[in-house]
């Protein structure tokens, strides 16, 4: 029993690991461009897609093959800001946030329609075997525990970057007060690409994880998104580090609720999300 | 200095200023009265490149600047202490500091900047790992006009530092923008606290409407009848 206890919190911190990441990006790319990007669970999709082809031809190890996508991902995270969200920004309030749904919802489309037309709508997955750990009577892929180890360095990676550097401190500056970043000199037109870059590196990187440890297709995105929207509610809108801690209660969740009863994992992430919104309106740090 | 040519600017369809003119040289306070409304914000946001004006130009150190992006033009020295502060709320009063230097041209000597600053306010240096938001409503002016000095302003515009402060308080930022200028930086003071604002600066202009009704030496606006009647209430 123990041993099943400790292999569902691996799985939940690994799986909520996963949404955190991802959700992490996402609540970045909100709190600098109040633009809710419903595409963001595409480049996920991508990125698993991706490592998937790179692993099929290489057969290297699926987790440094995730070191070359960082490059290629901020690059296009940085140019679907600068080619389809920034003409939006000319609009306020509410009317941005529906300009930005409709938008980054068509953009959801479209990468579905050609990623199924060119790669086909079946499951892909990465069945990559490595020597496991035996702890006593414990047995514990060392995939996963290099999976979680991977999470945590990369997201350590963005707190400092945010804490540390020019850029990082005018992107939190930017998201608490877009003008008064402006008047200090901050562009933060640029600091909206560069904060797409990112946040889409680590959808990207949650992707690469996630077809190692599930099966994707190209209609993973959209639910996803949703999901994603979700966790950074939960967390608290504009709190960058909420979506974090939503993440990772959403996914220990999932894996305790789908071990004891499969049929009920999707709806009890709704049930916390519901229950914690009932309690602290504002989400978890908002 | 600073040269604003004959500006007007619209919201939409609403004109906020009509064909504004008016000068900052080197070394000098010059004050902006105006009552609510007037357009104070308009103008000198105007001039900071966050508004775009329909008619005019704007000179700052013999370079036309309205074309420019509001970062662009603070790598000139121009800074703007905007209404309402716009302090990081859920950053430390350090960061906050650090953020005020980050132009490019703010960077060099930030360590001396940081120390002139910290000379003139020591109530903050106390307060260096406080979040900003948490700070009480004086603190957050004297922060703000911190941050605005922390990016090496060769003319830093202040928008109503005194609104909201208690009496003594206004007394002490006057004389903080009395010794700010004294360390060669030109100052744009926005105001409706006429009294004080006169007192310490050199020159005034007097805003109704959209419209500069009035300029002139501070000494000469003190005695002008439409000032006492409507600004010093006398
Ligand atoms: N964003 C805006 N949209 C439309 N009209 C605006 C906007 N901002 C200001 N105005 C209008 O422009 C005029 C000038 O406003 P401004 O904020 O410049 O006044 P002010 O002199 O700074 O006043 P206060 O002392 O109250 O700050 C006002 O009539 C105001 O209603
Ligand atoms: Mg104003």
């Amino acid at each position: 029993m123990a041993s099943i206890i400790v292999q569902l919190l691996i799985i939940g911190t690994l799986q909520g690991g996963i949404y955190a990441l991802a959700a992490f990006g996402l609540a970045l790319i909100f709190g600098v461009s109040n633009v809710l990007n419903l595409a963001h669970g595409q480049f996920l999709m991508l990125g698993g897609l991706f490592s998937y082809i790179l692993f099929m031809a290489t057969k290297w190890n699926p987790l440094l093959l995730s070191l070359i996508l960082i490059p290629l991902f901020f690059g296009l995270g940085f140019l679907f800001e600068r080619g389809l969200v920034r003409p939006l920004l000319e609009r306020k309030g509410h009317e941005l946030v529906i300009a930005s749904i409709l938008v980054t919802l068509g953009a959801s489309l479209a990468i579905e329609d050609i990623t199924s037309f060119f790669w086909g709508p079946e499951e892909k997955g990465i069945s990559y075997m490595m020597p496991s750990i035996q702890m006593g009577s414990m047995v514990i892929s060392s995939i996963r525990l290099l999976g979680l180890l991977f999470i945590v360095l990369l997201t350590v990676a963005v707190h400092l970057f945010l804490k540390k550097t020019y850029t990082g401190r005018a992107l939190r500056a930017t998201t608490q007060n877009r003008q008064g970043a402006m008047l200090m000199g901050v562009n933060t037109f640029r600091i909206g690409s560069i904060t797409f870059g990112i946040g889409t590196i680590l959808a990207s990187a949650a992707g690469v994880f996630y077809v190692i440890l599930f099966t994707i297709t190209p209609f993973i995105g959209i639910p996803l998104s949703i999901k994603y929207l979700c966790i950074i509610v939960m967390g608290g809108l504009g709190s960058l580090y909420g979506s974090l801690l939503g993440g990772l209660i959403l996914g220990i969740t999932e894996a305790i609720t789908g071990y004891f009863a499969p049929h009920w994992s999707e709806t009890a992430a709704f049930f916390i999300l519901v229950a914690i919104l009932l309690i602290r309106p504002k989400g978890l740090l908002g | 200095m600073l040269q604003v040519q004959d500006v007007s600017v619209c919201y939409g369809d609403i004109q906020a200023l009509f064909n504004l003119t008016l000068q900052v040289e080197t070394g000098e306070i010059v004050t902006l009265l105006g009552s609510n409304g007037a357009g104070k914000t308009t103008t000198i946001n105007t001039i900071s490149g966050i508004l775009h004006l329909r008619q005019g130009a704007i000179l700052f150190d013999g370079k036309s600047i309205h074309q420019m992006t509001p970062f662009r033009i603070v790598e000139h020295g121009l800074i703007q202490i905007p209404e309402g502060r716009m302090l990081f709320p859920d950053m430390t009063v350090f960061e906050n500091l650090q953020m005020g230097a980050y132009s490019i041209r703010a960077r060099e000597n930030r360590q001396e900047t940081l120390d002139w600053v910290c000379h003139l306010f020591p109530r903050l240096m106390e307060r260096f790992p406080q979040l900003a938001g948490t700070l009480s409503g004086g603190e957050q002016q004297m922060l703000a006009i911190a941050r605005g000095l922390m990016s090496k302003p060769k003319l830093l515009m202040l928008d109503e530092p005194s609104l909201g402060l208690a009496p003594l308080l206004v007394a002490e930022l006057f004389k903080i923008v009395s010794q700010i200028n004294q360390h060669s930086v030109t100052i744009l003071l926005v105001e409706q606290n006429a009294v004080q604002a006169l007192e310490t600066a050199h020159r005034g202009y007097v805003l109704e409407n959209g419209k500069i009704i009035l300029h002139g030496k501070s000494s000469d606006l003190i005695q002008n009848d439409h000032v006492r009647a409507s600004y010093l209430g006398i």
